[in-house]
């Protein structure tokens, strides 16, 4: 008889146990690709400890999923009115197939992604596509639909791939109140616990402390809840959304600073963010066309192992396409920085960057010289606080330590290490011109 | 439409929808702006799903969070209980006065959904927004239909209350043709 339960040991969360449902999951030819690639991409040139895999974050995401459902599906948690429009999680068999149905997204929602995971997505893949798409195609595949069809009960695919990659990334399937909590226990701005996974599993790795949060006592205090009011009116809207009780509103804030300290301090570092430039420009020679396969059979043989051995290979030899961009990430000749954007410069001409790259680009050449401008997106800090008396705020309406952390958005103009004195000297010379040009 | 022109109508809808007593946070502006698109026809194209209070861009949030980024907006908070406004900064208001003159010929669009959506709450906004959208994309114009299925897609909306709202759609909807004529 095989066991009932499997032990996995995990650095964040120590021991994630699966069934062996999950286990068929884990040992199907689309997770165990996970292996094989890097959470944070080339990340690792920067801080060497962070050679971590999707692979292990993907088994942390399904554990904290499956935490939070318990809490905030617990008979105790529900108020009357949420109680009342989920009438579903109170039949036994239904609240355990909804778990398990979250459980399998968790695990899935990132088998799509391509080698070195986000950089380069969107270059590299045709219009239309983006990693969800392929976790979708991967989660209605054949092989997939077979492990679905085996577990008891049987999953629906579309149940699965409708948490997996929630409605941003699946606008043409239909969500109801319950498959939109649910989705949003995964992937939501504020809540969502990939982002948890990732921020813990990341700051452990690479060795920083700023991705670091109470999410057990975050976790412990989730709650469904219905929005607070937004306008001057009595009238508020009645669809449920994740919240969380007063007393974890600190872990709550913490775990938003630590996202604004992890992007400030880690995800858009200028020579992390160089190496993901180089890395496009290599794939953009050396696939055909310039793009990544999304045939399914090619998508799981290709991996950030046959890019690596690629890179190296070229680096090294000067007749195969991509070896300039190779050589730059493998004997670490990265371009450098030359301008950075700085609120003075921003107030004065809102396009300043872009004009400095435009300028660079006419005096050091266009191959010279790489602009880059990440920024943070979502937006996360609004959302409903249970307080202790059953009324709902808004979490902009509490202490006011949130309003303090704004959007992080970053532009940076590179130019190769070869110009890179002369660059420094002509952009001092001639920055306030370029500027108020 | 580039950037600067789509940022600039944004920056026109917020300070028309202020002006039309709107609360202006984050979820009146999402539904103002698919109105704007949907009803008014401004060749603008966030993508909208049904999420949040019905109709709800992603590509927006991103756009709103951004422009905060670049100081073009900023945000107002009001006391407990109530979500925060989002106003037009100093540096937005520059912005907008620079590129205005490109965008003009939207100003009519921009203020008719701002005088017919600027004083509704969130949850009037949820049921019109959600009845608006399963009228256009879904092409489902009959009353009683579009009720029904804006209840199913949104069960804590009631019929009563999704049928009231698919007759707003449509009467704003007649009003802008109107106004076209």
């Amino acid at each position: 008889m095989g066991k009932i339960f499997h032990e996995i040991r995990d650095p964040i969360h120590a021991f994630i146990k699966i069934d062996d449902d999950e286990r068929a999951v884990l040992d199907s030819r689309p997770f165990q690709r996970l292996r094989c690639i890097h959470q944070l991409a080339l990340t690792y040139l920067v801080y060497p400890g962070a050679s971590h895999k999707r692979f292990e974050h993907s088994l942390g995401v399904m554990e904290l999923a499956s935490r939070v459902f318990d809490i905030v599906t617990h008979p105790n948690n529900l108020t009357p009115q949420i109680r009342e429009l989920f009438p579903i999680l109170e039949i036994p068999e239904k609240r355990a197939y909804w778990k398990k149905v979250l459980r399998i997204a968790a695990l899935c929602h990132d088998i799509g992604h391509l080698p070195f995971s986000h950089a380069a997505e969107k270059e590299l893949l045709p219009d239309g596509w983006g990693h969800e798409r392929i976790t979708r195609e991967l989660i209605f595949s054949s092989e997939m639909c077979r492990i679905w069809d085996n577990m008891t009960p049987h999953l629906n695919a579309e149940d699965v791939a409708k948490l997996a990659v929630g409605q941003r990334k699946a606008p043409d399937l239909t969500f109801d109140d319950l498959t939109a909590i649910l989705s949003e226990i995964i992937v939501s701005d504020a809540f969502g616990v990939d982002r948890m996974d990732y921020l813990l599993r990341d700051s452990h790795h690479i060795g920083v402390a700023y991705g670091k949060f109470d999410h057990y006592r975050l976790i412990d205090t989730l709650r469904i809840l219905q929005p607070p009011p937004s306008g001057s009116e009595e009238e508020r809207s009645k669809e449920p959304t994740l919240g969380v009780e007063v007393g974890g509103y600190q872990s709550a804030e913490a775990l938003l600073l630590a996202r604004y300290f992890m992007f400030t301090q880690v995800y858009f570092h200028p020579v992390r963010r160089i190496y993901d430039i180089h890395l496009k420009d290599f794939l953009l020679e050396i696939l055909p066309d310039g793009k990544y396969p999304i045939d399914i059979e090619d998508h799981l043989s290709f991996t950030d192992h046959e890019v690596l051995a690629s890179l190296r290979k070229a680096a090294h030899d000067t007749s195969l396409p991509g070896s300039e961009h190779a050589g730059r990430i493998i004997k670490r000749q990265h371009y450098k920085r030359l301008y950075e954007r700085i609120p003075a410069d921003f107030q004065k001409n809102p396009l300043a960057a872009q004009l400095i790259k435009d300028a660079a680009e006419s005096a050091f050449g266009k191959e010279n010289v790489r602009y880059d401008n990440p920024s943070s997106k979502e937006e996360p800090i609004e959302f409903p606080v249970l307080m202790k008396d059953k009324s709902i705020e808004s979490s902009r309406s509490l202490p006011q330590t949130l309003l303090q952390i704004s959007p992080v958005k970053m532009e940076y103009v590179f130019v190769s290490r070869e110009c890179w004195d002369d660059a420094s000297r002509w952009l001092s010379d001639n920055k306030h011109d370029i500027i108020n040009s | 439409m580039d950037q600067n022109e789509q940022r600039t109508i944004l920056l026109g809808l917020i300070k028309s929808l202020r002006e039309n007593d709107s609360w202006c946070g984050e979820t009146h502006i999402q539904k103002a702006m698919f109105s704007l698109q949907k009803i008014t026809g401004i060749p603008i194209d966030y993508t909208f799903v049904l999420y949040k209070h019905g109709a709800f861009s992603f590509d927006l949030r991103d756009e709103l969070t951004d422009m905060r980024a670049d100081h073009l907006l900023s945000l107002e908070i009001h006391p407990a209980p109530y979500g925060p406004s989002l106003i037009v900064s100093d540096s937005g208001n520059a912005f907008y006065k620079k590129y205005h003159g490109i965008v003009r010929i939207y100003d009519p669009a921009i203020e008719f959904v701002a005088k017919n959506l600027g004083g509704k709450g969130v949850a009037e906004l949820e049921r019109i927004s959600t009845a608006l959208y399963v009228c256009k994309e879904e092409g489902v114009w009959d009353p009683d239909d579009c009720a029904a299925r804006v209840n199913e897609l949104k069960p804590h909306i009631s019929i009563e209350s999704a049928k009231s709202a698919t007759l707003d759609a449509v009467r704003i909807l007649r009003a802008y043709k109107e106004q076209c004529q």
